[in-house]
């Protein structure tokens, strides 16, 4: 008795199995279905000093308040720290000793509202990499 | 050769249910109500919380809640009604880059009102 096969039978056979390719296709959109909501939001936590519209809303006690670096950013851009006057140029040294020789590490920047959103978020950035701790928003 | 097949069951089933995934995922997706640039920076801090609420601020000073285009003396209500249902009581600020630094300052008042626990500036890292 011959078990000879054919090229004909061989042909017959001859069926891709997609079983895996989906199993695999399904597993990823379960994969991305799941991973998507945990994607990593970046931004500034912000404190803001209170709740009532004027500037003595920081509910500090006066020597906490004298602790704080006190960054000021007035309507056309000049920047003062602490009451002096910084020019542009010298402001990431001067901020960076500031903030190094305050005990607390903390600043509170003063913007004008007419200020833009931006500029105020860049001295936030500036205080945060030359060393702040924590950065208040003053009302 | 005429009985070679390709079995395109597997194939049919997989295109159905991308079709009803993508179908599904679509309409959850939050379009946002208002066109923003946020503002640019180079520290961040990464939030893991996916229960907030998104507050955005154009340089118009129009103000959303999520998808929702709402005027300001509504916005305290709005908050508060959506800070009920969280529980991270995360409120994520998206201003444009050009809007007002007084309007930040208002709604940053407001959100504190309503009970957020925590508020953030959203930043583009500074490349």
């Amino acid at each position: 008795m011959s078990i000879k096969r054919t090229y004909h039978e061989m042909e017959i056979d001859e069926v891709i199995d997609l079983t895996p390719m989906v199993n695999i296709a399904l597993i990823l959109v379960i994969v991305f279905l799941c991973v998507s909501p945990m994607a990593l939001i970046t931004g500034i936590k912000a404190v803001n000093s209170g709740n009532s519209g004027n500037k003595s809303a920081v509910t500090l006690g006066k020597s906490s308040k004298d602790e704080i670096v006190k960054l000021i950013l007035e309507k056309d851009g000049t920047v003062l720290i602490n009451g002096i006057k910084v020019e542009q140029h010298l402001l990431i040294p001067y901020l960076k000793d500031t903030i190094m020789m305050s005990p607390k590490k903390e600043v509170m920047i003063t913007a004008d509202k007419e200020n833009k959103v931006q500029e105020v978020v860049t001295l936030l950035d500036l205080s945060k990499q030359n060393g702040a701790t924590k950065v208040i928003l003053a009302e | 050769m005429d009985n070679v097949k390709i079995n395109m069951t597997p194939l049919v089933d997989v295109c159905m249910s991308l079709l009803i995934v993508f179908l599904v995922s679509g309409s959850l997706i939050i379009q946002p109500a208002l066109k923003i640039k946020v503002p640019e920076a180079i520290t961040n801090e990464e939030k893991e919380e996916t229960d907030k609420i998104i507050l955005y601020i154009s340089s118009d000073g129009k103000y959303a809640v999520d998808d929702i285009i709402i005027e300001f003396k509504y916005l305290e209500m709005m908050l508060n009604k959506k800070l009920l249902v969280i529980d991270s009581g995360m409120v994520l600020i998206k201003a444009d880059q050009g809007a007002s630094h007084g309007d930040l300052l208002k709604v940053m008042s407001i959100a504190k009102k309503s009970g957020a626990t925590k508020v953030t500036i959203a930043t583009k890292q500074k490349e």
